[in-house]
């Protein structure tokens, strides 16, 4: 009688392990590939230690954007699985919340009072803003919190008020803007090792916060009345989880800028191969994340060299038109 | 009376709740008795959901007090602890894509479960109890959005028979269900009353099943309880003319010989 199950969890682990080739084929093409072609048995055997010809390359720059490109994208996943589960919306996305708006329109405006600003600071006002639109969003919310649809549409409304918000920062003062300019479209360029300690300690708060959220997330998805009848605080799960999501996009947003599409896509993709289990998702919304980012990082590098394409551009590429689709088979308006 | 002595199980005292601004129900003073198969009957809109939302506490109330047998406050326990005294399907769940009925009546479990949602062998063991108790062991692989109106309605009871507690609250269980699955359902409350000692709370739309199968009518009329008691006692032809509207002869269940509502044919008496 568990034979399904178990046939269920086999599928699982086949689709995860595929998952996991993949990312270790871009992380690899990832390293290799740029201005100095680095042969991948060379990538190889400088990460094991064996070789340390291009030692200052690798390890110097393009070790350390791989690591970020894939914690970014398995953090905008992850966050997107969260959010999309306590929605329980498949359109729901931080980008929806208005969360990397907010955070975005904090760069922008601190960036257009004060010029001189050193890039450091960047990640501290995003995640400044993003928590203020958070706030902002939970308080206009309350009274709807209920209701997935409701929720959904004030994040929408607060997302475009702040995008108007940097339109007018953008056109008023358009001499001061021109590095979160960079930074808005999203680019994975200059990140070094100095952002992977932020990522990480993040990562090792939120993830496990994230998995033992996960069951009760299984048992929201039978509507807010039956999971209270067996047992769920729904009012609290809601908030938690919508916390820890937004944190997660925060922190992945300072570091990168505004990455869209993500954290729609990979949770998607990881339900409709994996069902809707978010102990299992966890970890294969991630991989997909990571690979999404990590590819669209590579092609923005190598397409058009030596110009280098911001990331968030080509994820917008593909997402963009994975929305539409969504959009238009999404019956329960 | 003998029915009298019964120990009460949930004790409702001067409750009063709505929605937002709208007054739903007003002055509730009722017992639900241990061990009772108790009916809500009422017409559409007259709080009887309301009631049974209150008394899981998933709607706040503004005033009054719903106590469990023990005195304490259902709103004042945790959640998962009041999901182990009591459970409640409620009129409209979701059924989310990609759960099999399976693992849907797993989920009953989960005020017993860690935070991993774990299940020990007993689990499972009442998991395929409550399968076959509804009726369901043939549907437990198939996903639950597969299944008709009808079939999705069993699942759901077999997952609140797993839940396993005391007391069972159920927002119209025979809606969706065909005419045998109807009875079967009632029959199989009516056991694990009488032989469980379980104490259940329905609503239920159809008057007759309420009447054959409830220890004990509660009332609900305008917000507030019209009338409580034994079928026989309280469902009278002054209590539907004025609660439901309708003019009806009541005559005895040639089974049961519980009350049945047989309405007037209007027609009729214009001609007469």
């Amino acid at each position: 009688m568990f034979s399904q199950s178990l046939r269920q969890s086999n599928k699982s682990i086949y689709i995860g392990l595929i998952f996991l080739a993949l990312w270790m084929f871009f992380a690899v093409w990832h390293v290799s590939a740029g201005a100095v072609a680095i042969p991948w048995r060379e990538v190889l055997s400088n990460v094991v230690g064996y070789s340390d010809e291009h030692e200052f390359i690798i390890m110097g720059y393009r070790l350390p954007r791989m690591l970020i490109a894939s914690l970014v994208g398995a953090s905008l996943a992850l966050s997107g699985l969260l959010v999309q589960g306590v929605i329980r919306n498949p359109l729901a996305s931080p980008d929806v919340l208005g969360v990397t708006a907010g955070a975005s329109l904090a760069v922008v405006f601190v960036n257009a009072m004060l010029p001189d600003i050193a890039v450091v600071w960047f990640p501290v006002i995003a995640l400044i803003g993003g928590g203020i639109s958070t706030v902002l969003l939970l308080s206009i919310a309350k009274p709807v919190l209920h209701h997935p649809a409701a929720l959904a549409l004030i994040g929408i409304a607060l997302a475009a008020v702040m995008s108007a918000g940097i339109d007018y920062f953008l056109i008023s003062r358009p001499m001061e803007i021109n590095l979160s300019l960079i930074w808005m479209t999203g680019s994975v360029w200059g990140r070094n090792w100095s952002h992977l300690p932020i990522l990480l300690s993040f990562f090792a708060v939120l993830l496990p916060c994230a998995i033992w959220l996960a069951y009760r997330l299984d048992l929201l998805s039978l509507g807010d009345q039956t999971a209270h009848g067996i047992g769920v605080d729904v009012q609290r799960l809601r908030i938690v989880t919508l916390l820890v999501a937004i944190s997660l996009a925060c922190v992945a947003v300072s570091v990168c800028g505004n990455i869209g599409f993500i954290g729609l896509i990979a949770p998607h993709a990881a339900r409709f191969l994996f069902g809707n289990r978010h102990i299992a998702l966890i970890p294969l919304a991630m991989l997909i994340g990571a690979v999404l980012l990590l590819s669209a990082d590579l092609f923005a590098r190598i397409l058009m060299p030596p110009i280098e394409l911001p990331a968030g551009i080509l994820t917008a590429l593909i997402g963009a038109p994975y929305f539409i689709f969504l959009l238009s088979r999404y019956k329960h308006w | 009376m003998q029915m009298e002595r019964l120990p009460t199980a949930i004790t409702i005292s001067d409750l009063a709740t709505g929605y937002g601004n709208k007054q739903i129900l007003s002055g509730i003073n009722c017992q639900i008795k241990k061990g009772h198969l108790t009916a809500l009957i009422g017409a559409n809109g007259c709080g009887k959901s309301t009631l049974l939302k209150s008394i899981n506490a998933s709607l706040p109330y503004q005033q009054g007090e719903i106590c469990l047998a023990d005195g304490t406050l259902t709103k004042s326990l945790p959640n998962k602890v009041l999901a182990q005294k009591l459970s409640m399907l409620p009129q409209t769940p979701i059924s989310p894509e990609g759960v099999s009925v399976r693992q849907l009546v797993g989920y009953g479990r989960a005020p017993y479960l860690n935070f991993l949602g774990q299940m020990s062998s007993k689990d499972h063991q009442l998991v395929e109890q409550a399968l076959a108790q509804a009726d369901v062991t043939d549907l437990a692989d198939k996903p639950i959005a597969s299944l008709s109106g009808g079939q999705r309605q069993r699942a759901w009871i077999a997952m609140v028979l797993a839940q396993n507690t005391d007391i069972i609250l159920l927002d119209e269980p025979t809606t969706y269900l065909d005419v045998a699955h109807q009875f079967e359902l009632l029959e199989l409350l009516e056991d694990l009353v009488h032989q469980q000692g379980k104490t259940i709370v329905v609503v239920l739309h159809d008057l007759h099943h309420a009447c054959r199968y409830a220890d004990e009518l509660i009332i609900v009329s305008d917000g507030g309880i019209y009338d409580q008691g034994a079928p026989k006692k309280v469902f009278t032809e002054t209590m539907l003319r004025q609660v439901f509207g309708l003019d009806a002869q009541i005559i005895a269940d040639p089974q049961t010989g519980t009350p049945l509502a047989i309405p007037r044919k209007h027609k009729l008496k214009q001609v007469a």
